[in-house]
């Protein structure tokens, strides 16, 4: 028999990649990996145990993460946590701002409009909340699963076309429109 | 967390999420085989995350090996591996999204990733990460008893 099988997480305690980022992180690092990764409010006992670490080491971390703005807290008995979105779309816009011109981020803006208003024809609605997805029973499963993904898509589309603008109108407020040949790649 | 396989069949997976996804390929940067990891196109406007493999760490007869990786705000997920050995692929991949003929947590199984199995692992994005890490470094030791054997 083959051990090209798929990989079995049962013992992830024990495994090689799990150790070596125990090994390599700190708690604080632990938790901050965790975190960046949570969408939905956990306890801090739930990320203690996706964190490796104790129940109080994670809040304690999950304090200071919240100090720092990165992280939300809701509530108090328990308090619950999750990423700060907010805090991680201001770091995305401020990286591009800081990394790229004005006029490459336009370029590539213009892209993004181009391939929105393709989707906006192909849907034949203007948003993406607007689509409905027919039920899948009897349906053509590549079909579906083909529209799924495209609407997909548009939804990664219009979030960076969101954050372009931002971080266009980012880039020119500091004076870099077309003068800065540090990077526009 | 749970999987809600039958209530979200119909459901997309939401935008992708470059959050995750830039923890994911920091995280695999430090892996002995990983040799770095970039976005896709570029990093303006990221559609996937690429990790590329040491290829010198398996035998010879391996071109490039690279692992494409999605991942989406739902929790919703692809790792793909990708092996070239001249012109034919060895390739699998493990697949968290919606599907309407297999659970929305499952495996294509190598060589060519065609057939559905289920999938063991987790749901965490690191859980995934390290559980397809280890699984790479199994598949490099079997490549070379492979080698070893054939020599």
């Amino acid at each position: 028999m083959s051990n090209d099988t798929a990989a079995d997480s049962s013992s992830d305690q024990d495994r090689e990649a799990r150790r070596r980022w125990k090994r390599d992180r700190t708690t604080f690092q632990r938790v901050y990996d965790v975190m960046t990764g949570v969408t939905e409010h956990a306890s801090a006992s739930e990320i203690a145990e996706r964190a490796d670490c104790s129940p109080d080491g994670a809040r304690n971390a999950l304090t200071q993460l919240a100090e720092l703005g990165i992280v939300d807290r809701r509530g108090s008995r328990p308090a619950e946590y999750r990423r700060n979105e907010s805090y991680f779309e201001w770091k995305r816009v401020e990286t591009l701002a800081d990394d790229h011109t004005a006029a490459a981020l336009r370029e590539r803006l213009d892209d993004l409009l181009a391939e929105d208003a393709d989707l906006q024809e192909s849907f034949g609605v203007p948003d993406p909340d607007a689509v409905s997805v027919a039920p899948v029973e009897g349906g053509d499963h590549a079909a579906v699963h083909d529209r799924l993904e495209s609407l997909s898509r548009w939804r990664t589309v219009r979030h960076d076309i969101e954050l372009l603008q931002r971080a266009v109108s980012r880039a020119e407020a500091r004076g870099r429109d077309g003068t800065d040949l540090r990077g526009s790649a | 967390m749970s999987d809600g396989d039958d209530a979200e069949t119909a459901a997309d997976s939401g935008r992708l999420d470059r959050t995750t996804m830039e923890t994911i390929g920091r995280r695999a940067a430090t892996d002995p085989l990983v040799e770095s990891w970039r976005f896709e196109p570029d990093r303006i406007a990221p559609r996937s995350l690429v990790l590329t493999l040491d290829a010198t760490a398996y035998p010879s007869a391996v071109d490039a090996a690279r692992i494409d990786v999605h991942w989406f705000v739902t929790g919703d997920y692809y790792f793909h591996y990708v092996e070239e050995r001249g012109a034919s692929r060895f390739q699998c991949r493990w697949g968290r999204h919606p599907k309407t003929d297999a659970p929305r947590t499952h495996f294509h199984p190598p060589s060519d990733a065609n057939g559905v199995e289920p999938s063991p692992l987790g749901d965490h994005h690191l859980d995934v990460l390290f559980s397809v890490l280890d699984w790479v470094a199994e598949r490099v030791e079997r490549r070379h008893d492979e080698s070893d054997r054939s020599a």
